[in-house]
C-alpha cells in the first residue's frame, strides 16, 4: 500500500488525504485516462512485472490494485 | 529596416559535453569520445561498420524531467526540453512553475503569444517507434520460445537451452507497447513538449533535414525547398 500511495502522491500529485481503500482513481482522485495509464506504467516498473491489458482495465480503485500487487505482482517476483 | 536577431543563451546535450562549459572546454581540448559499438548489438547483426560516438547515460531528472515524463517521451524530447532549460538558464531566463502536476513553467518576463519555439530534427523520435513496433512482433515468438522451453527436459537438451537463451536475447523489447508512442515518434514531438514545458501560445514549427540527400545547385535553393516541403507550423494554445 505504501508503494501505490508513494506512486500516486509523487508521480501523480494526487492529495495523501484523498487516498483511501475505497478511492476510484476516476471519480475520487480526478484521474484521467491518461493518469490511469501513467499510473500502470509506473506500476509495472516499480514491481517489474507486466500487466495484461484484460487485467489492468479492471484496476479501477486503489483496494483493487492493493489486491493485484499483492496476488499477482509480488508472488511474480518471489515475494509475499 | 533589417530586422536584427540577438542570441541570449546556448544550452548544448553533446557527447562530448552536457551545457556549454563543458562542451567548450572538451573542444579546446580536442576531446573524442569515439568509440567501438556495444558488443551485444553483433547478437543482431555482422556490422561492417563499429564505431560510434554516443550520447553519455544522462541523467534527466537534474533537468527537472520526472519520472513519468521519461516513460512518455523519447530521448528526442528529454534531450530537446534538457538542452532548453540549460539555454533558457543560460540567458538568465527566470522559470516559474505553473502547473505543478504537469510539471510545466511560464517564463517571467515573456508574454506567451508572442514568444514560439523552432527546433531543427533529423526525424524525431523514432527509437520509440522502432521499440514498440519489435514489442508487437516478438510477442508471438517470444510465446512460441516459452512452450518450446517448457516441453525440454533440463539435463538431456542443455544445448537447445542455451540456444533458445540466445533467443531470448535477442528478443529483448520493451514489455509494453507505449501508448504515449505516437507523440514520442511524430518530428514536431520535440518543438510541442518545449512548449508545453514553458508554456508558450504562439507558433512552434520543425525543420526537417530532408534535403540534404537532394540534389541542388545552391545553398539557398536548397534551403527554399526545404522549407517549402518540410515545415510545418502549429499553433499550440
Amino acid at each position: 500500500m505504501s508503494r501505490l500511495r508513494t506512486i500516486l502522491v509523487e508521480e501523480l500529485k494526487v492529495d495523501e488525504a484523498d487516498i483511501t481503500l475505497e478511492s476510484s482513481y476516476a471519480e475520487d482522485l480526478g484521474a484521467d485516462s491518461i493518469d490511469i495509464i501513467s499510473l500502470l506504467m509506473l506500476l509495472e516498473e516499480e514491481f517489474d512485472c507486466e500487466i495484461p491489458d484484460e487485467e489492468a482495465v479492471k484496476l479501477t480503485t486503489v483496494s483493487a490494485t492493493i489486491d493485484y500487487i499483492r496476488n499477482r505482482m509480488l508472488p511474480q517476483r518471489g515475494e509475499t | 529596416m533589417k530586422r536584427r536577431v540577438i542570441l541570449t543563451g546556448i544550452g548544448i546535450i553533446s557527447p562530448i559535453g552536457l551545457g556549454l562549459e563543458e562542451f567548450w572546454r572538451s573542444c579546446l581540448d580536442a576531446k573524442t569520445i569515439v568509440t567501438q559499438i556495444p558488443a551485444h548489438w553483433y547478437d543482431y547483426y555482422d556490422y561492417t561498420s563499429s564505431l560510434w560516438a554516443p550520447l553519455p547515460t544522462i541523467d534527466y531528472s537534474a533537468y527537472g524531467l520526472r519520472r513519468i515524463e521519461r516513460m512518455q517521451m523519447d530521448d528526442a524530447q528529454l534531450v530537446a526540453l534538457s538542452a532548453t532549460k540549460l539555454a533558457l538558464d543560460n540567458a538568465n531566463l527566470k522559470s516559474i512553475p505553473k502547473d505543478e502536476k504537469k510539471n510545466t513553467y511560464r517564463l517571467e518576463s515573456v508574454q506567451p503569444d508572442r514568444c514560439g519555439v523552432y527546433i531543427g530534427t533529423g526525424v524525431g523520435g523514432l527509437t520509440s517507434s522502432f521499440k514498440c513496433q519489435g514489442n508487437h512482433l516478438f510477442s508471438s515468438t517470444k510465446k512460441l520460445n516459452s512452450e518450446i522451453r517448457s516441453q525440454l527436459a533440463d539435463d538431456e537438451q542443455k544445448l537447445t537451452l542455451r540456444t533458445l537463451d540466445r533467443l531470448e536475447r535477442i528478443m529483448r523489447m520493451p514489455t509494453r507497447f507505449n501508448p504515449f508512442v505516437v507523440p514520442m515518434t511524430m518530428p514536431n514531438g520535440s518543438s510541442g513538449q518545449a512548449s508545453r514545458k514553458i508554456s508558450l501560445s504562439s507558433y512552434i514549427t520543425r525543420f526537417f533535414a530532408k534535403f540534404i540527400l537532394e540534389p541542388f545547385t545552391s545553398f539557398e535553393d536548397r534551403l527554399r525547398e526545404g522549407l517549402r516541403m518540410t515545415t510545418l507550423i502549429l499553433k499550440i494554445s
